[in-house]
């Protein structure tokens, strides 16, 4: 319920630093994601479902989305895709967050639009080349 | 008879002397003997016929001069001369013979039969002088008894005719009862299909009388909608003429007279006749089994029915059970991701902001965290691959690649244990698999000889092309298994009795998952062990030429 009060859209990241969207319904794992990311010089936008991901992408502008591919309402997949209609994100990186490798289903988010994906549990370490790879 | 007959011709002993009438004794006595019904003859010792009287004439034909003087062997039968010398040497042994039965000849040659009585003559010393025989003729007689005899075998012939008579018609109404009283009805039908016999059981089954049976059509007792085509059935049967059970594999309905139906067995029997072939039926009437079976049938449904439902609701609570572990699995894993996130990134920031001590709980905090994530792991696999949830998507794969990637995910951890890996040999192949799975497999099996070896132990991958397949070999040089545990090892939940201190218990699924990945992917898995030798796990997976 506090996402704006992390949301920090024009907060003290430096004007240039890359803006990166991570979508998740749990707080703990947006907290860290945001930790991870804000350590690391990225600008943070919280989304907490599926439904708030267009509208924060697109006040927002992403560089990056991370989608958690569980998530209430609609699925990560579900959100991809939406995200891929809008000729904005048309190549906008996004990353799908599988909670184990038996969910990460290569083909399904290929199909969904996803960039690429990376399993739980994150630590800094992966998140961070990833991101870094991508960007 | 000591009445003593002189031994000559005509001749007689002198008399005392009486006369009847004008004739002396002696004229009477001739008269007497001339008289007789009977044969009287007179012999000599030798066997000469020396006196005969009139009846001797009449009996065998001979006049009195034709026999006087004569042999009597000129009156016996053909071919039983010797009979007369035996008796000729009994009277000359002064023994007599009393109504012996013999065939003598006639003179004409015919056969005459003859009751002898026979005594030899004695003077008045005692000697035998002769031989005095009288013969009747016993020959209308003995035919007269043989008639009667032959009529008293034909009456006993009849008798037993009779008796034969009898015990056919006894038969046959056994038989009539065996047919009357058997418990199929029992038709006999001719060409035309007009009844010519039928039984009590057919009178009561088809509730006809017989007289409302016989002479009538036999396709009455065919129900309505089979009637027309009977006929037909009737004269492909008679043409065919085998014994046969009717309408083989169908339901045969009869009908009553009353126009009600009843399930039906029937079997056809030709029987040739003159007039063309006869058919005889044996019905049986098998409403009662029918009802019986329908109920076995009713029953067996309604079990099959709850049994399919028991199974379907068995189904339904293993899938809920495994949703419910599935998602149970997905709620203990979140928390615990953030968990080790977190962890990572404190340890990250720990070496300028935290203290020794709270550097060490932190590891505490993260290793047990990933020790909790495994177990949470391999109980949501288990619960996918038995909910049938979980597909594998199998390509060709370099087995290198995939030992590699498990053996530097496996280092970290045999490090810390100063357990060497190693990969071995021949490992260059391609296999089609999973590589996700086919990784799982390897890290536990690798992991699980990790756990069980000594420091400055060593486990190890190789494998070899064995036909179509390729076996791959984990290896390790730890415990060991009793071989009793060898099978039960790939048991769900199931551990081996000793765990060793310092080695963390895990769930138990771990080689239960491998088993049923490998399996899954067209492979086996096997363990060979000894105590305090190491272990060599084996497992299977189709060869792919990359």
């Amino acid at each position: 319920m506090d996402t704006n009060s992390h949301d920090r859209t024009g907060g003290t990241a430096p004007p240039l630093a890359k803006r990166i969207l991570i979508a998740d319904d749990t707080l703990s794992s947006r907290d860290l994601l945001r930790s991870i990311l804000e350590s690391s010089g990225y600008e943070v936008v919280e989304a907490e479902d599926c439904e708030q991901v267009i509208g924060r992408a697109t006040a927002f502008m992403p560089h990056l989305v991370i989608l958690d591919l569980q998530m209430p309402q609609l699925d990560g997949c579900a959100a991809a895709a939406a995200l891929r209609k809008i000729p904005a994100f048309e190549k906008t990186p996004i990353v799908a967050l599988a909670a184990t490798s038996l969910d990460a289903i290569p083909e399904q988010m290929a199909q969904a639009g996803f960039t690429g994906y990376l399993v739980k549990p994150i630590g800094p370490a992966r998140l961070r080349q990833c991101i870094a790879s991508l960007l | 008879m000591r009445d003593v007959i002189p031994g000559s011709e005509r001749s007689f002993p002198p008399d005392s002397g009486d006369t009847i009438g004008r004739l002396n004794s002696e004229q009477w006595l001739a008269a007497i003997v001339e008289s007789s019904d009977d044969a009287i003859l007179g012999e000599s010792l030798a066997g000469v016929i020396t006196s005969w009287n009139a009846a001797a004439t009449r009996i065998f034909g001979y006049e009195a001069d034709e026999a006087i003087g004569k042999p009597v062997s000129m009156l016996a039968w053909p071919g039983e001369e010797a009979q007369i010398e035996a008796f000729l040497e009994k009277l000359r042994q002064g023994e007599r013979v009393d109504h012996f039965e013999v065939a003598r000849r006639h003179k004409s040659g015919r056969k005459i039969i003859v009751s002898l009585s026979l005594s030899p003559i004695v003077d008045f010393e005692g000697r035998v002088i002769g031989i005095a025989k009288i013969a009747r003729d016993i020959t209308e007689r003995k035919i007269g008894e043989r008639r009667l005899a032959e009529n008293e075998l034909r009456f006993i012939t009849l008798a037993d005719q009779q008796a034969v008579d009898h015990a056919e018609v006894l038969a046959e109404r056994k038989f009539r009862e065996l047919i009357e009283n058997a418990p199929d009805a029992i038709l006999q039908v001719d060409p035309t299909g007009s009844i010519l016999i039928a039984n009590r059981t057919a009178e009561t089954m088809f509730r006809y009388s017989r007289k409302e049976l016989i002479g009538k059509g036999v396709d009455m007792l065919v129900p309505d909608v089979n009637r027309a085509g009977h006929a037909a059935h009737r004269h492909a049967f008679a043409s065919a003429g085998m014994t046969r059970p009717m309408g083989l594999g169908l339901d045969l309905l009869a009908r009553r007279k009353d126009g009600t139906t009843f399930p039906v067995e029937i079997s056809l029997s030709p029987v040739r006749t003159e007039a063309g072939v006869n058919v005889t039926a044996v019905i049986r009437d098998v409403s009662e089994r029918k009802q019986t079976e329908q109920r076995v049938r009713t029953l067996q449904e309604s079990y099959m029915t709850e049994l399919e439902a028991r199974q379907k609701e068995a189904e339904r609570l293993n899938i809920l059970k495994s949703e419910f572990m599935a998602s149970i699995s997905h709620e203990l894993r979140t928390p615990l991701h953030t968990i080790i996130g977190f962890a990572e990134l404190l340890e990250e920031e720990a070496e300028a902001s935290l203290n020794e001590k709270q550097r060490r709980f932190l590891h505490h905090i993260h290793t047990d965290s990933e020790h909790l994530l495994s177990l949470i792991n391999d109980v949501l696999d288990l619960s996918r691959i038995e909910a049938g949830g979980l597909h594998l998507r199998a390509e060709a794969l370099s087995l290198q690649e995939i030992v590699t990637q498990s053996v530097n995910a496996i280092r970290p951890y045999a490090n810390s244990k100063a357990v060497s890996v190693r990969e071995g040999g021949h490992l260059e192949v391609g296999v089609w698999a999973d590589p996700t799975r086919l990784r799982q497999i390897l890290y536990n099996l690798l992991s699980n000889g990790a756990k069980f070896t000594k420091a400055g132990g060593e486990v190890w991958v190789d494998a070899a092309v064995e036909g179509n397949s390729v076996k791959i070999t984990v290896g390790d040089t730890g415990l060991g298994i009793a071989p009793e545990e060898c099978i039960r090892i790939f048991d769900k939940f199931y551990q081996v009795g000793f765990t060793p201190v310092g080695v963390r218990e895990g769930t138990g699924l771990g080689l239960a998952i491998c088993k049923q990945l490998v399996e899954m992917q067209g492979g086996q898995i096997w363990v060979e062990s000894k105590p305090q030798e190491g272990s060599r796990f084996h497992f299977t997976l189709p060869y792919r030429e990359l």
